[in-house]
């Protein structure tokens, strides 16, 4: 609930994403420019992802004679399934862009089945 | 990942199909026409990036120029500066090898871009500084010694 109001008052923008996968994992590469390791939070809360990334490239009292960057810090959620090992996420930051991959649960996996 | 849902929902309605197919032709022929640029899936027709989102800032002594390059490498970027005209130019690669993995979903594109930037008459294109961080960049161009805002205190009698 708190966390709710939170967010009203800010303003947030949803990184743009582009999302692979193979059997054994899956790889989410979300854009968000002006985002430092500092400013970054993920959190896994039950079969939610979520990312929160706050730009520490504002500049202080400025003048603006052109404006169309978005200036929002960003947030955004992905729902998990169980085929997703919780333990097994790894994040990576780089020139803007934060790389998430999910390793796919062994159970999950598809086997390959030999006729004995 | 429930993203992947919502994509594909909207083709399992049989009356829809025909037309988006029709959409998703028009645009496959649309970035063939500009030399295989890939466009965001889920972007209208007519939103797709010429350039880069920039700032123009204006300070007292220079002004700074910020435009967002995420995912863009350092080595694929290449600025000039001819007279007030600053001009981006890039490449934008994709990070990771696509050919193992399906695309689930894609928002993001990659492709080359040029932006150029037409500047305040009162720059000094010889005193200018970049950098490039976190996925975006910084130009500061000073302002010619003339045209700089200076404050003179003024002594009393």
């Amino acid at each position: 609930m708190d966390n709710t109001t939170a967010r009203n008052e800010r303003r947030l923008m949803v990184p743009p994403v582009r999302i692979m996968e193979d059997e054994s994992e899956v790889l989410a590469q979300l854009e968000m420019p002006g985002v430092t390791r500092e400013g970054l939070e993920i959190k896994v809360d039950g079969n939610t992802l979520t990312i929160d990334g706050k730009r520490a490239d504002e500049v202080p009292s400025a003048r603006y004679l052109v404006r169309e960057r978005r200036h929002e810090d960003y947030h955004k959620a992905f729902t998990i399934d169980e085929s997703v090992d919780r333990d097994g996420i790894s994040a990576d930051l780089a020139d803007g862009v934060l790389t998430l991959r999910l390793k796919v649960r062994e159970a999950a996996k598809p086997r390959k089945i030999t006729v004995g | 990942m429930d993203h992947a849902n919502q994509v594909t929902r909207r083709r399992e309605s049989p009356a829809a199909l025909d037309l988006w197919d029709a959409f998703d032709d028009l645009r496959r022929d649309f970035e063939r026409s500009l030399g295989g640029l890939e466009l965001p899936s889920v972007s209208g027709l007519l939103d797709w990036p010429t350039g880069p989102a920039i700032d123009l800032v204006e300070g007292d002594d220079e002004f700074l120029v910020l435009a967002d390059l995420p995912g863009v490498r350092k080595e694929d970027l290449e600025l000039s500066i001819q007279g007030n005209l600053l001009t981006i130019r890039g490449d934008k690669k994709l990070a990771e090898p696509t050919t193992s993995r399906k695309v689930v979903r894609t928002e993001t594109w990659v492709g080359s871009f040029s932006r150029t930037i037409n500047l305040p008459d009162t720059v000094n294109p010889e005193k200018v500084e970049a950098l490039f961080r976190d996925g975006v960049l910084r130009v500061r161009i000073a302002k010619r010694e003339e045209s700089k805002r200076r404050t003179v205190q003024i002594s009393l009698k």
